[in-house]
């Protein structure tokens, strides 16, 4: 994808998402530090109560009642978000800043056709109605449909689960958005028609060459799509950096986990390991002030729990983990890589 | 293997038809299995693969008896599901267990775990049963799936979806089945649940000898647990044999492109793939 960097078109600094439950404020993200440049691709891997979602309703502006941001600052296009009155962040919700769910079938209104969606998205970015039918079709060839006046006149039930994503696609792209969101845009969908839309998907991205934050709960396919790639876990962004990197040489014990987990296609065939106990829920998170993930984590020391960690390594990889926890892990897994996944916890469970 | 196979489909196909038109004259038809043979052993796990629409589902109703086959037959334990007593054919049925792929909806939310469990029980017909036996075998069912000791008195709504699906592998044991056909029983889970479950499957085919029919179009998890795998596309078997060899050398261009179209385990390999269209 293109690799062109000027100004972010979004910024996250040291953002705090603060939920109050019973009184008690808990960070539903936490200190969370990222950017997207124009025409790059960020992923945001993570499993479900990472607070995935929460960060994409945070950045276009629909949080739930009772969350609020207490510290940081979020800039879209040099603009303050956060200080922006509240009309004006609507105004560019579907215009500037495009957003594709995850359920396709469930964002298109069963009752209208696709001509009667475009045509009501189409009015809000401000294509005058004559030439609204002609802006549709074009939309809708440049994602491949084919006979796209016929497909117009269709409802959503008589597509399929990728037309239906690709019109949704066809659809966010039709504004010539700065940002796009995509919202685990392929979780629904079989191998084949996931390959098809995320071509699709990042076609237009190049042609239209908008920044796009790629939420997904993969992290190889994220590795593979985008530029960058941020691993969520409970609120924290516990690492970040080129996806290359991410994937290949991950560094925190929650990537690796997540990646061996993950049963492989090709290779000797291993048991995969298991981690322990669940990520922690809202309400359990107040108690720990450090690292969220030590409770589970095979390398934690008596000291993870007290602070949470930020380093950097000079190709930007950020880790939130301490040192000392690296350290413990490596001493396990100097041996062969392959048997290094499997001993990591033998050596943890031995200590 | 020697044994007598616990689920067969001798060339049993299923072809929908459905009526259209004035007094649905016009008559179409459309072949959800085309003719298919398959036995499944004693505690082997057999994998189906194909993308949305391949008839992956439709072999799985057939086993369970669901759906009639238009051609052929379906024998379950030695016993014809298709030309036999009600009485025979009720008890081959029970044989077999399902586990869905949405845990939540498969699940009574006013029923507690508990209740859930003994009423599986019950329709298993382990009658012999009384209340104090049937709480006893329901204690024992959720230890074996790893249940924690406090889930039987929720309620699904309170659980994990991981936890959720674990109640639906523990009702499907409940009937002491031969066989279990897991339709895409992973796919809304995370990894690391996911990663639970699947050993889940592979103690217990360890400790109780069942079969397993694996409906996923996630081909890691099929080569994760599966001995054997059939590649589906349109009704029709395209490609079936060991897991390895067929994922290590496929020899049809669609189950090439199913395997092309998983992300591969290093960044470094370029996906997706950009020859993928003229093969599926």
């Amino acid at each position: 994808m293109a690799t062109q960097t000027t100004e972010a078109v979004l910024q996250l600094d040291g953002v705090t998402l603060t939920a109050k439950l019973g009184g008690v404020p808990v960070a539903a993200l936490r200190d969370l530090k990222l950017s997207i440049g124009q025409g790059r691709v960020l992923g945001v891997v993570g499993e479900s109560g990472a607070g995935k979602s929460m960060l994409a309703r945070l950045i276009s502006g629909l949080l739930p009642g009772g969350f609020t941001v207490t510290s940081g600052s979020m800039h879209f296009a040099g603009q303050d978000m956060l200080a922006m009155p509240q009309a004006k962040r609507r105004e560019l919700l579907g215009r500037k800043i495009a957003f594709i769910p995850q359920e396709p079938l469930t964002a298109l209104n069963p009752l209208w056709t696709i001509a009667d969606t475009f045509n009501e998205h189409l009015a809000r970015v401000g294509v005058p109605s004559d030439e609204r039918w002609e802006t549709a079709r074009k939309a809708l060839e440049s994602v491949q449909l084919p006979v796209p006046a016929d497909m117009l006149k269709r409802y959503p039930h008589q597509l399929s689960g990728g037309q239906c994503q690709r019109v949704l696609i066809a659809m966010a792209f039709a504004s010539n958005p700065a940002l796009l969101i995509a919202d685990e845009p392929t979780t629904a969908l079989d191998v084949i028609t996931q390959t098809r839309v995320m071509r699709m998907l990042a076609e237009q991205q190049r042609v239209h060459s908008t920044a796009v934050l790629l939420i997904t709960h993969d992290l190889r396919l994220a590795a593979h799509v985008c530029d960058d790639v941020a691993v969520m876990y409970a609120g924290d962004l516990v690492e970040y950096g080129p996806a290359r990197d991410v994937l290949d040489e991950s560094r925190h014990p929650y990537t690796r986990a997540l990646k061996y987990a993950t049963p492989d296609l090709t290779g000797p065939r291993r048991r995969l390991p298991v981690l322990g106990q669940q990520m922690p829920g809202l309400s359990a998170l107040a108690g720990i002030a450090g690292c969220r993930f030590a409770p589970r984590c095979p390398s934690a020391g008596s000291a993870c729990a007290a602070v949470l960690h930020d380093r950097v390594a000079p190709n930007g990889h950020r880790v939130a983990c301490s040192e000392a926890c690296e350290h413990r892990r490596r001493r396990c897994c100097r041996l062969r890589p392959s048997w290094a996944r499997n001993r990591w916890r033998n050596c943890a469970r031995q200590r | 293997m020697g044994a007598q196979p616990v689920a067969e489909l001798r060339e049993a196909a299923l072809t929908y038809t459905s009526r259209s038109g004035v007094f649905g004259q016009r008559k179409t038809s459309f072949d959800a299995v085309k003719p298919l043979s398959l036995q499944i052993f004693p505690g082997e796990f057999v994998g189906i693969v194909g993308e949305s629409g391949s008839g992956k589902t439709s072999v799985s109703r057939l086993l369970m008896g669901i759906e009639q086959p238009t051609d052929g037959r379906v024998m379950i334990g030695g016993e014809d599901l298709t030309h036999g007593s009600a009485e025979r054919v009720r008890r081959a049925r029970e044989q077999v267990q399902i586990i869905f792929q949405d845990p939540q909806s498969a699940l009574n939310p006013r029923r507690s775990v508990e209740r859930l469990l003994t009423q599986a029980l019950e329709a298993a017909g382990v009658a012999s049963l009384d209340a104090k036996q049937r709480l006893a075998r329901a204690q024992s069912v959720q230890r074996d799936v790893g249940l924690p000791a406090d889930t039987l008195t929720r309620f699904p709504t309170q659980l994990s979806g991981g936890q959720k699906q674990r109640v639906n592998i523990g009702r499907a044991l409940c009937a002491s089945p031969q066989l279990i056909v897991a339709d895409e029983i992973v796919s809304g889970l995370d990894v690391s649940v996911q990663a639970q479950i699947l050993n889940l499957l592979l103690e217990l085919r360890r400790e109780r000898q069942i079969a397993l029919l694996l409906i996923s179009h996630d081909l890691s998890v099929v080569r994760y647990l599966c001995s054997r795998v059939l590649v589906m596309r349109r009704g029709e078997v395209v490609e079936q044999g060991l897991t390895e060899e067929v994922f290590a050398a496929p020899r049809h261009p669609y189950t090439r492109a199913l395997i092309d179209a998983v992300p591969s385990d290093h960044a470094g390999t370029p996906w997706p793939p950009a020859e993928l269209e003229e093969a599926a």
